[in-house]
């Protein structure tokens, strides 16, 4: 210790609290130059009052932050950008009206006397991605870039401006395979170029396959760290949730003389949706894989009446339904957990009382609102799916992922569907909360409800599924049975048959 | 009743402790925390609200006369019941800018029905339906037409106006009436309390039972937080934009009827303005301009305070130059402390980990 150079950054025995929750309790944690530290933890752990912490959002009420060996105040985002600390966050930081180039200079345009020169700025915009191996034409308006574009352009953009320690805060929940690697390329590099980077990912796989060291916290406090060539996966879930963790359990497949409670027949929209037809039985767990654009979310949408079809019936517990919007699905008992939660999901406006209430007045025509009930509703909710949260009557949007997940869940339960489509149900959560959700969606079937779970995390559809479609192009390339699945058989319809990307 | 949750076993291992939402409060303190929470956004109005009161009794005594009172409420009616329909309209994050002009055009149009001897119920019935037209032909416009509302609002504002001109050929419209019922929108009173306060007092009660008790109120709320998870979660979206306006309309409507029963004239002129006092008192009541976030209980403080403080200043004999002054720079005090309060209240609750870390966008 005393004789190797101070570590680039130090944070020593951070506390910080809210009031009733003690979020960070006495954490410390190093990174050097050139290292990967991976910083895991269930939502609700800390890892985010770290960050925040670490980049000027917020301050702590104990404890010190040490760059290169001298005691450093980062009171604001600007402290935090003049030490070269960067976060790249899921929601991105860039303008979409302005081009590449304007965003990655942002700020520190070249100037021609008083005036921006452009073309310089096209050109230095150009030479700089290039150098960094990132495709990306300094023309193109931000809003027309892809999700992995946009963050290799905010990765860019960091690097752009001698960035010491990026903070990576899930940056490949939002991408799909290919696009992984790449981002694993860029970091790689990053490392070779000497910044210290902290990285936060619920995928396991990705912390072995990158980081040199590991930082569990849990309820606010450091529960373990080390070195990732000493662990194995399982060490390090079974220290996130402080339990090991058991596979679910077996369960007998659906027999087929269950009702059947959903039928799609035909579905088709020029362009999105190519003939896909399906049925659901009660207690039936069907998953759709495909890669992204193959249409899922597209379909579910078109089931829930969300967006317009060209063509197609549905028929819900055997009878032809006709849906044109969603309040038309709700009422004929199908429910929709949508993609993105913070902004399809949940509103973040009202409290999760207010929340969970909302679509049940629409599958029952509620004439009135009884506040009582609903907080009594609430409260029942918190304890049977065990959310997580300070008070039922604070903004929902102050809770956890995965916190946040359940109480749309609630929502769903308590309008009493037949049918449930799970959109990416665990996109974001932390392993221990998706254990939560596998173990409520094995709760709903067995309560009679057919579930239609949408995952890009092949991992995710084998484990939850019994019946899996895979689809391709807008259209069902292929059925597979819950025995004969696997990742590499749905891979392969995924992509088309003979095509290896799509 | 919720299938697999009431029936399902309570499987799920806790991970954690589950947080229960009781602190060790003591009685006292959870009253208060209680109250604070039923207040919500209208706390910070209406503490300003009993600041300005007090330093308003040490300023100037005369505040206080049972005349003076009388007349600080009556000011503050008009623009009161504008205020109440639209804190609807922007807590859908919509903006109405045409009440000002729709009370000029019901006030008129009342007056010439009134002269030309229609009987005052029908004339009432006739102007409400005249408010709740223009408001829908405002939400056809920003729910079929998809215009914005600050345009289509705006274009309506000129409409209406054009159209109290054209049919009053610009000159005020006086009427002779008798009718209590017609009295009691202007000057009349109940129990010693002035008609317009009950008719301000009325609309404001039964806006917070709706924004509180039917499920219409939390579809407001949720279209204001987000359009896409309102309609995902089955509310019809334009249905329940449509009724905003509609409501902000017939709200002016009775601003109108209250100014041609007041002045006993309908005047092309009144009315001017309304639209600004009514925003400013509906964001002095702490709503956002941005939706989903507010309510009623703020508007009635905001718009008492405008009023008050428009009273105090005559009171204590400032020129009415200085009174735009001082009434705009209070418009910004009030919504810094109003800010600052809602900011203290979503930050007690600790933020979400992992998700949301990007800017807070919560007002």
């Amino acid at each position: 210790m005393s004789t190797a150079k101070a570590p680039l950054l130090e944070m020593r025995g951070i506390s910080k609290s809210f009031p009733g929750v003690r979020a960070l309790d006495d954490v410390s944690l190093s990174v050097d130059a050139g290292e990967v530290l991976a910083l895991v933890g269930e939502n609700g752990a800390g890892k985010s009052t770290l960050i925040k912490i670490l980049s000027g959002a917020q301050q702590p009420d104990a404890g010190e932050i040490v760059i290169d060996g001298e005691r450093t105040r980062i009171a604001g985002p600007a402290d935090a950008e003049r030490n070269g600390i960067v976060t790249v966050y899921q929601e991105f930081n860039l303008f979409p009206d302005l081009s590449v180039a304007e965003n990655l200079l942002f700020g520190h345009y070249p100037k021609n006397g008083p005036a921006i020169d452009w073309r310089e700025c096209r050109a230095e915009a150009s030479r700089f991605l290039t150098g960094l191996h990132v495709h990306l034409d300094a023309d193109r308006p931000v809003s027309d870039l892809s999700i992995a574009e946009k963050q290799m352009l905010e990765i860019a953009k960091a690097l752009h401006r001698s960035v010491r320690i990026m903070i990576l805060d899930e940056p490949t929940a939002v991408l799909g395979g290919h696009d992984v690697d790449e981002l694993m390329r860029v970091v790689r590099s990053l490392r070779e170029r000497g910044v210290g980077v902290i990285f936060i990912s619920h995928r396991l796989d990705e912390i072995f396959g990158l980081a040199e060291r590991y930082l569990v916290l849990k309820d606010g406090r450091r529960v373990d760290a080390g070195k990732v060539a000493d662990v194995n996966h399982d060490q390090i879930v079974s220290k996130m949730v402080g339990r090991d963790v058991i596979e679910l359990p077996a369960r007998a497949a659906p027999t087929g003389d269950q009702q059947e409670v959903l039928r799609v027949e035909h579905f088709t929209r020029t362009g999105v949706l190519n003939d896909v037809s399906l049925s659901l039985r009660a207690g039936e767990v069907l998953g759709i894989a495909g890669l992204r654009g193959a249409g899922r979310t597209e379909l579910a949408r078109a089931i829930f009446g969300a967006d317009p079809i060209d063509g197609g019936r549905v028929f819900v517990r055997g009878k032809q339904v006709k849906i044109s919007s969603p309040g038309d699905a709700i009422r004929h008992g199908i429910g929709l957990v949508p993609e993105d939660r913070g902004t399809q999901g949940l509103l973040k406006n009202l409290s999760t009382t207010q929340n969970i209430p909302i679509a049940n007045m629409i599958a029952a025509a509620r004439r009135l609102i009884r506040p009582r009930q609903e907080r009594r509703l609430a409260e029942r909710y918190v304890r049977e799916l065990n959310i997580r949260l300070g008070d039922v009557a604070a903004l929902v949007g102050t809770l956890s992922g995965g916190n946040q997940q359940k109480v749309v869940l609630a929502k769903w339960l308590e309008a009493n569907p037949a049918v449930l489509i799970l959109d990416e149900p665990t996109r974001g959560i932390d392993v221990g909360s998706k254990r939560e959700i596998y173990e409520i969606v094995r709760r709903l079937c067995d309560a009679g409800l057919g579930v239609v779970v949408i995952s890009s995390e092949l991992p995710e559809i084998l484990q939850v599924s019994d019946r899996i479609l895979v689809m391709h192009h807008g259209g069902i390339a292929a059925e597979i049975d819950r025995s004969q699945a696997t990742e590499e058989l749905i891979m392969s319809h995924a992509v088309g048959g003979d095509s290896v990307f799509d | 009743m919720a299938t697999g949750a009431s029936n399902g076993k309570p499987g799920v291992a806790n991970i954690g402790q589950p947080a229960t939402g009781k602190g060790p409060l003591n009685a006292p303190k959870r009253v208060a925390t209680t109250i604070l929470r039923r207040l919500g956004s209208a706390t910070a109005p209406l503490a300003m609200l009993s600041a300005v009161l007090i330093v308003t009794a040490v300023l100037s005594p005369t505040f206080f006369h049972l005349q003076n009172m009388i007349n600080v409420t009556r000011q503050a009616s008009i623009v009161g019941v504008v205020a109440v329909g639209m804190t609807f309209v922007i807590l859908t994050a919509g903006i109405d800018l045409s009440v000002g002009s729709t009370v000029a055009l019901v006030a008129v149009s009342a007056a010439m029905l009134i002269h030309s001897g229609l009987a005052i119920p029908i004339v009432i019935l006739l102007a409400l339906l005249l408010g709740l037209g223009v408001g829908l032909v405002n939400g056809i416009g920003v729910t079929l037409l998809k215009i914005q509302p600050f345009v289509m609002t705006l274009a309506m504002l000129g409409i209406a106006r054009g159209t109290t001109y054209q049919i009053s050929n610009g000159s005020p419209k006086d009427f002779f009436s008798t009718s209590k019922l017609l009295d009691f929108f202007g000057s009349g009173e109940v129990l010693g309390i002035p008609g317009p306060l009950v008719i301000f007092l009325g609309a404001a009660v039964l806006g917070f039972l709706v924004l509180r008790y039917l499920p219409f109120g939390r579809y407001v709320y949720a279209i204001g937080g987000s359009v896409e998870a309102a309609r995902l979660s089955g509310v019809k979206v334009n249905r329940v934009t449509l009724a905003v306006y509609a409501i902000s309309g017939m709200c002016a409507a009775i601003g109108g009827l209250m100014t041609a029963s007041r002045l006993s004239v309908g005047d092309p002129v009144a009315g001017n303005l309304v639209e600004l006092d009514a925003i400013a008192a509906v964001v002095i009541g702490g709503t956002s301009l941005a939706g989903g976030l507010g309510g009623v209980l703020g508007t009635v403080a905001g718009a008492l305070l405008l009023a008050m403080l428009a009273n105090v200043l005559n009171l204590i004999g400032v020129s009415p130059y200085y009174q735009l002054i001082v009434k705009g720079a209070a418009i910004i005090g009030a919504v810094v402390l109003t800010s600052l309060a809602n900011r203290a209240r979503t930050l007690r609750t600790p933020p979400a980990t992992t998700q949301g870390a990007a800017i807070d966008s919560t007002q």
